[in-house]
């Protein structure tokens, strides 16, 4: 069965572009006038050891599968999945740069072991690899809108580090972070136009792009829109009921 | 409205106004990569509180366009303010940086439409582009064209967003009974506003106009006294003298003006009393909130004499005391606020004074 659940990308250009050439450039990518290209990491260190970890040896574009991350971010682009064929480098069961960088509670992973984890909660070149992930789905998680919302999954059946790091209480409390659990997923080349499903925008990016279509410029139609908001309980990011629905895709 | 970084004692950060991520940890690398991209300014010197706190951005630009359109946004503590180059940040409680763009919105709409303003309706864009006030200003101060553009937008928008089978009608006939509302003539909904120097007698009048009228009151002096610690062998009037300006000291005329407001159900909507105006600032921040266009301001008078002897009659002050309370910063402005009045009433008139701005204001 091919999969369902969509991609997410949070879309971040280099910090040298304004905000408003960002969404501006984001606008061009939807048209198919420019190229999602592989961004520069956060943590480069972090992701330059995940990288090499994992064999990774030319720049790749990173989404996480049901899921949009960060929650401060204030632009995300909901991918068809049918944009892994021919494009897809690799999974890694969790965020690879957060186990290299070992932030949060993946510094539960102990130095010597992080390599060795990476390696095995990757899967490089397989196109077959959503069977693992369905697996996965079927015994951890309720439903796929429990994965796609965040839920902790119930890892009873999980033999890998995940555990270790999930079961421990987070190192500055709160909640486990969902990136421990969720799958990365990594493309070798940009997706195609058509395969953009959704653009999903902060309040104030909503207000950009508002702006930019004041101006003439206008998303494709068969890009659905969301946004965020603000109300008396504050900003509302990336995480609506529509958000989800939209990564969880039409299957079950 | 933006979402903020505080830390914690121990060096660790965490978001604030963000909807169901309040208190959430956010590492330093992520800070700064917000930073560095334009997306977060690094502001300083607030005291953090137990309650969600936001901020509000103003633009230099927006701040301009909007005092032109006669909408001002309400005077931003200073304390609680920082200025950057594009613009200021107020950072307060979330529901206060809320009240203010919602009262902002709802101002804004009346305005654009009875002035068939469309510069303003396109500011409303500025601020919150998806909501129905904002939509439905821009529908009804555009031309044809434009209004059929926009509509076919803010359908794609709605279906987008959970309502499949929305259509450009069901759109047109939401925004047509905003529009009507606004412009029918419909029952008062003033916002009376009182004030007076100590023992003045704005606190009965503005009690009998309430009965009267049977509106909502609220009072600076009862949230006051709701909120500060009365010791037994202090004067009440001096200590709450002290805690109001103890408290626009610290969060500033705003903040403590919006706690009062918190009072009123329907804030933007009701008819309601504010009695106890004792700062300019507050007034500003009160007439700017509901609107100017509903508020009328009433000064109550009370000899001299008068007042004294009820200081020492009722409230058991000494001279010395009464001295310090009509000393007191609270009353220092209150002669500028007098020449702002709308009304001026004879606080030793009480009921007579109150039936008569009852029927003048037709509430």
């Amino acid at each position: 069965m091919p999969l369902t659940i969509r991609l997410g990308h949070a879309y971040r250009s280099d910090a040298k572009t304004s905000s408003d050439d960002e969404l501006a450039q984001v606008v061009r990518i939807l048209c198919g006038e420019a190229d999602l290209q592989p961004r520069t990491p956060r943590e480069t260190k972090a992701v330059s050891d995940a990288e090499t970890a994992i064999g990774i040896t030319s720049p790749v574009i990173y989404a996480f599968v049901g899921c949009l991350h960060p929650d401060l971010g204030r632009i995300g682009l909901v991918i068809s999945p049918e944009c892994l064929d021919g494009r897809l480098q690799g999974v890694t069961k969790c965020d690879s740069g957060g186990l290299a960088g070992r932030i949060g509670s993946f510094s539960y992973v102990q130095e010597d072991e992080k390599k060795d984890a990476l390696v095995a909660l990757s899967i490089n070149e397989d196109p077959e690899w959503h069977s693992v992930f369905d697996d996965e789905m079927g015994r951890s998680y309720q439903s796929t809108l429990a994965y796609v919302t965040g839920e902790t999954p119930d890892y009873a059946s999980w033999t890998d580090i995940r555990v270790r790091c999930i079961s421990k209480p987070p190192p500055h409390g709160g909640p486990p972070d969902r990136r421990l659990w969720t799958w990365e997923v990594r493309l070798s080349a940009p997706p195609e136009a058509h395969h953009y499903e959704a653009l999903i925008l902060s309040h104030e990016a909503l207000k950009q792009l508002e702006s930019l279509r004041l101006r003439g410029r206008e998303v494709p139609s068969d890009v659905t829109v969301l946004f965020g908001t603000i109300s008396a309980t504050g900003v509302h990011y990336f995480s609506g009921e529509e958000v989800f629905q939209l990564l969880k895709g039409p299957g079950p | 409205m933006v979402g903020l970084v505080l830390g914690r004692d121990d060096g660790t950060l965490y978001t604030s106004g963000v909807a169901g991520a309040d208190r959430k940890s956010i590492s330093r690398d992520e800070l700064e990569d917000l930073i560095r991209r334009g997306d977060a300014f690094n502001i300083e010197g607030f005291q953090a509180t137990t309650e969600p706190l936001a901020a509000l951005w103003v633009g230099h630009e927006f701040d301009a366009k909007t005092n032109n359109a006669g909408v001002p946004v309400p005077p931003l503590p200073p304390q609680s303010t920082e200025q950057v180059a594009e613009g200021r940040l107020w950072v307060a409680p979330v529901r206060h940086v809320w009240l203010v763009i919602d009262s902002w919105i709802v101002q804004s709409f009346r305005r654009a439409v009875l002035g068939q303003n469309a510069d303003l309706a396109a500011l409303m864009s500025w601020v919150m582009p998806q909501r129905i006030e904002t939509r439905a200003a821009r529908w009804y101060t555009s031309d044809k064209k434009t209004r059929e553009k926009e509509l076919e937008w803010w359908v794609r928008l709605d279906r987008g967003s959970g309502h499949p089978r929305v259509t450009t009608g069901d759109l047109v006939a939401s925004f047509d009974r905003l529009v009507d509302d606004v412009k029918k003539p419909k029952k008062n909904a003033k916002v009376v506003g009182f004030s007076a120097l100590a023992k003045g007698g704005d606190k009965e009048i503005a009690t009998s106009v309430a009965n009267q009228a049977q509106l909502t009151r609220v009072s600076f002096g009862h949230w006051l006294q709701s909120n500060a610690r009365l010791p037994q062998n202090e004067p009440p009037r001096l200590v709450l003298q002290a805690r109001g300006n103890e408290i626009i000291r610290e969060r500033g005329e705003l903040f403590l003006s919006l706690e009062v407001l918190r009072g009123v159900d329907n804030l933007l909507q009701d008819a309601f009393v504010i009695e106890g105006i004792r700062h300019l600032n507050v007034l500003e921040s009160v007439r700017s909130v509901v609107g100017p266009d509903r508020f009328v301001l009433a000064f109550v008078e009370r000899p001299l004499k008068d007042r004294v002897e009820r200081l020492q009659r009722e409230e058991r002050l000494t001279k010395e005391q009464v001295r310090q309370v009509m000393n007191d910063p609270t009353e220092q402005q209150i002669p500028e606020i007098r020449k702002l009045a709308n009304y001026t009433l004879d606080g030793n008139e009480g009921e007579a004074e109150a039936t008569r701005l009852v029927r003048q204001l037709g509430i």
